[in-house]
């Protein structure tokens, strides 16, 4: 009796996902902060490792809120998730995308920078990371912190003391 | 949500307010230098970089010229240089690393400093690991490779982890064969190895000439290898 109990309080549910996940595998619906709905391909939206763990614990049958992300940046993410469904495709190709696609004002950078780190999707977290990473590049620490409008809140001693912690990166 | 700091033009200093892991991932794509100065920019960014995962590249050839040149004096660098890495060695607190290269002329007087920087290197995970400790110009000193090579060898676990393997001053002798083809076997996600013959210091010195003939032995037994190489992965012999 034990034995029978047991299949059917695991055997049913099991199954009954995987009904429900093959009848929605075509499309899945995500609404941006601001509440516009996003219908995409599962394929598509599943480079988000956040996404991906959702529909793989049955959890995306209805609409999957992302509060943190608005429409304007999630419009983008979408369409970086799109060029990258089939990254064997054309790598040339997906490289100029991938330019043009990270030349944004500095405002959208920061916004796709949290959206990627939110839902995990790894390849545009590096790109977006990078291109900030080039914009530190070569500069002082004055015009690195006039770039990203960085509040200096050392004292001048304290910042000498850091300096000297570790001279050798900051010798010329 | 924010408590937005706002400077003399008015416009939010958002990149403070990341959360870690994001201004961690955009420090990583700086060269290890650049993202230790970032420390003096703020409170916030004093104490990121030690979670830096890029490559640690202790490379340091002007002091390495200064000496050739007898500006400056080999202990005294050699100890400065040490000192250095291991501080770093102990600041680090990342999970994870790229790259470790360490270039800098030692001796085999200071095996238990290379041994520490090679467990930590592993124990890192490191993908890239670059160790050379030839003098800048001179020829014959007995080249480190082997021992350190073998050290390496001792992480059945860790080198798995490793996907370009230079290994440089290969002279094709039967424990080199061996070493590497055990490497071969082991790095599961080797991508590419490179086997230079040549130490790095010879190109373009006077010498150059008579030492490629002599490795043209070494460059045939690499080739060989061609076999045991993992499926997917490249071999250079250059």
């Amino acid at each position: 009796a034990i034995q029978s109990s047991r299949f059917s309080c695991v055997g049913f549910p099991l199954a009954y996902i995987f009904l429900a996940c093959k009848k929605k595998s075509m499309a899945l619906k995500l609404k941006s902060s601001d509440n516009k709905i996003f219908e995409v391909e599962e394929l598509v939206a599943v480079q988000s490792e956040t996404i991906k763990s959702l529909v793989e614990d049955g959890c995306a049958n209805n609409v999957i809120p992302l509060p943190n992300v608005d429409s304007k940046t999630l419009e983008l993410v979408l369409d970086w998730c799109k060029n990258h469904v089939d990254v064997k495709l054309d790598e040339e190709k997906l490289k100029e995308y991938e330019d043009k696609f990270i030349e944004v004002d500095l405002a959208v950078l920061y916004d796709l920078l949290m959206a990627a780190n939110y839902l995990n999707i790894k390849d545009l977290l590096n790109r977006a990371s990078q291109k900030v990473a080039d914009m530190l590049k070569g500069k002082k620490p004055e015009q690195i912190r006039e770039t990203f409008n960085i509040v200096n809140d050392f004292s001048p001693e304290e910042e000498e003391e850091i300096r000297k912690e570790n001279l050798w990166a900051f010798e010329e | 949500m924010f408590t937005c700091k706002r400077n003399h033009v008015g416009l939010e200093d958002r990149i403070s307010q990341f959360p870690d892991e994001i201004v961690v991932s955009i420090l990583s794509f700086l060269t290890f230098e650049e993202a230790v100065r970032t420390s003096v920019l703020s409170h916030r960014w004093k104490h990121l970089w030690p979670f830096f995962t890029g490559s640690l590249d202790f490379d340091d050839p002007d002091t390495m010229w200064d000496i050739a040149d007898e500006k400056k004096q080999l202990k005294v660098e050699r100890n400065n240089f040490a000192k250095r890495v291991n501080r770093i060695r102990k600041l680090h607190q990342g999970s994870n690393i790229d790259q470790f290269r360490a270039c800098f002329e030692f001796n085999r007087y200071s095996k238990h400093r290379i041994d520490g920087w090679i467990d930590f290197a592993m124990s890192k995970r490191v993908k890239r690991l670059e160790l050379d400790f030839s003098p800048t110009w001179l020829l014959w000193s007995k080249p480190l490779i082997e021992r350190e090579f073998r050290k390496v060898m001792q992480y059945p676990n860790d080198h798995e982890h490793l996907k370009e393997v230079e290994i440089m001053g290969f002279l094709g002798r039967a424990i080199d064969m061996e070493l590497t083809v055990y490497l071969l076997e082991s790095a599961i996600k080797l991508e590419k190895i490179v086997i230079n013959p040549r130490s790095p210091d010879l190109v373009g010195n006077p010498w150059e000439f008579e030492t490629t003939e002599k490795n043209e032995g070494a460059i045939e037994c690499a080739n060989q290898l061609k076999k045991n190489l993992p499926e997917g992965a490249e071999l250079l012999v250059l």
